[in-house]
């Protein structure tokens, strides 16, 4: 089994200003592998980001144990430069790519945060390019950030981030406010990191069509873990998933449709071409029976 | 008849400078009226530019823009009364919002018309009752609601205005699924009961398919499909080939009917997914 990087145990979180009505997580246990690429499911409030920011050291437990590459987060029991150097290590991309970016030419914004950081200035030249090599920007380094496009401002942000060289990365909604085809190269580059530089991702989204190419899908739902499991096995709850507010991908919901009507094809599919060959198969096997 | 109408518009962005853009080039469109008629297209294909030449927001580079056979151009001065007509909600509005209180932000376009204060009282409350807000919310601050009670205030803001076409810039953008679906019903229910012209800028394929009577597709600056949902979606090839995502059921009718099934393509919802194959099942099991 590979090294559980993210551990949560009994985990509770309460905002403490006025407006603040019940916690927001409450008692969340949950692990979570090196290397693995994760997708979180919730619907808004449902605590999510809440987590994404205690994992990302920017809250605080109100109670419970939280652990981060084995180490419990105790910002009592821990030195200020501990803290700094686990926070270093986990990177964070928000939603809207217009409030990520500072610098007025791209690559100088790729170097702000190895600058913030102190990395001698050749590495930081050579960082900045590897990571908008990764994200597949190197073209627009003397662009200015305002000329692009909403998904390409987002893989700039997370050159940004990966330029940080952080071992987990969290993605908080960073695809909501981009295109069909911004999502996709943002989704492109995420896949990347993970399977070739084994980064360990958390993605949170609302889009069901990016939580089916994670390896395991988490739904959050009134602060704790409500489902978890392989994409697959997450979906074919299409029932739960609805009563909580959440999609489920048109393919799963229409198998599942015609297998309650006694057309039993398959309750599992989650794409298109999966569908597709367990139609085919089953108009196959029919006809056959019908010889 | 016609709520608007572009004949021959086209819109350049920076013209006479390195940035010059043709954002909309030389298009025609009539958008019905009573219907809520949908805008898709990958960013920059022109959908923004087009709603924003409807309200008299941008003035085309070229061509008539006509609301109600009028165009809005021919009094420069009185442009003004075009953009009450007009009610154009952009993007994440819940940014602009500004007010100390819910009312007061909901108030601010109907006090800016000049209507007296009866008036003015009169169309908050119903236009807040249009989007699911409730009374006792009125004297709270818009800043400490969630972001998706934030947009209500401020579609319903525009909506206080009663304008006879209202567009919205991606309403449902970033809200979650039940959120989306919350807002979009609350829209089509606002056209129904003011017996309005609604036009809906989207990204998501599923939701026009949902919402909308007709749907205009935009790509490289000009309409490309222009028709009802089962005609738009019947050519998935199409659509896909300019960049949007079709619905998963609808490249599934296209995937089965590729490999040689005899079933429909104009499919976009579940439910009719599910009549169509319980058909190719039944009748591949005859013959």
């Amino acid at each position: 089994m590979a090294e559980i990087i993210i551990k949560a145990e009994d985990l509770c979180f309460q905002y403490e200003d006025e407006r603040a009505e019940a916690p927001v997580l409450e008692h969340l246990n949950l692990e979570i592998e090196k290397g693995s690429f994760v997708a979180v499911l919730g619907h808004n409030g449902s605590g999510k980001s809440t987590l994404a920011k205690l994992v990302n050291m920017i809250l605080t437990p109100t109670s419970g144990k939280l652990f981060l590459f084995g180490k419990e987060i105790d910002e009592e029991n821990m030195t200020e430069e501990e803290y700094f150097a686990l926070r270093q290590r986990i990177g964070m991309v928000f939603q809207n790519p217009d409030n990520q970016l500072v610098a007025t030419i791209v690559e100088e914004d790729v170097a702000f945060g190895p600058e913030n950081i102190g990395v001698p200035s050749k590495e930081i030249r050579a960082r900045v390019d590897d990571a908008l090599e990764i994200v597949g920007m190197s073209a627009f380094a003397k662009h200015s950030p305002h000329q692009l496009s909403g998904g390409q401002k987002q893989r700039v942000a997370i050159a940004g981030i990966i330029a940080l060289r952080p071992e987990i990365i969290i993605f908080d909604e960073s695809t909501a406010m981009l295109d069909p085809r911004g999502r996709n190269d943002v989704l492109a580059t995420i896949e990347k990191l993970n399977r070739d530089f084994g980064t360990t991702i958390l993605h949170i989204t609302h889009y069901m069509e990016e939580a089916i190419r994670a390896d395991r899908v988490i739904v959050i739902d009134e602060g704790r873990v409500h489902l978890d499991g392989t994409p697959r096995e997450v979906f074919s709850s299409v029932d739960t998933l609805k009563k909580i507010g959440l999609d489920v991908p048109q393919v799963t919901e229409l198998m599942l449709a015609l297998d309650r009507d006694g057309i039993k094809i398959a309750k599992d599919t989650l794409t298109v071409s999966e569908s597709a060959d367990a139609i085919e198969a089953y108009m196959k096997k029919q006809s056959l029976e019908k010889k | 008849m016609n709520a608007a109408e572009l004949r021959g518009v086209s819109y350049v962005y920076s013209k006479n400078t390195p940035f010059c853009k043709v954002a909309v080039n030389n298009i025609d469109i009539a958008f019905e009226e009573k219907i809520v008629t949908g805008i898709i297209g990958h960013t920059g294909s022109g959908k923004s530019t087009v709603s924003q030449m409807l309200n008299g927001l941008l003035k085309p580079s070229e061509g008539v823009v006509l609301v109600e056979d009028k165009d809005i151009w021919s009094e420069p001065k009185k442009i003004r009364n075009v953009r009450f007509a007009v009610g154009l909600v952009f993007q994440y509005p819940e940014y602009q919002l500004f007010e100390e209180t819910v009312y007061k932000d909901i108030a601010y376009g109907p006090k800016n018309m000049g209507l007296s204060e009866s008036e003015i009282d009169e169309r908050v409350r119903m236009a807040a009752s249009l989007v699911g807000i409730t009374e006792d919310m009125f004297d709270k601050s818009p800043f400490d609601l969630s972001g998706g009670w934030k947009r209500r205030v401020a579609i319903a803001g525009v909506m206080a205005m009663r304008p006879k076409i209202l567009i919205l810039d991606e309403p449902a953008a970033g809200l979650d699924p039940r959120g989306r679906d919350e807002i979009l019903s609350r829209i089509v229910e606002y056209r129904r009961s003011t017996d309005s012209t609604v036009i809906m800028i989207s990204h998501s394929m599923e939701d026009m398919a949902v919402y909308c009577e007709k749907i205009l597709v935009m790509s490289d600056s000009k309409p490309f499909m222009y028709g009802t949902p089962a005609e738009v979606f019947s050519k998935s090839a199409e659509l896909e080939s300019v960049g949007l995502a079709v619905p998963q059921v609808t490249k599934l009718m296209t995937e089965l009917k590729a490999r040689g099934y005899h079933v429909r393509t104009d499919i976009y919802t579940v439910a009719q997914a599910k009549a169509e194959i319980a058909r190719l099942v039944k009748e591949g099991a005859v013959c």
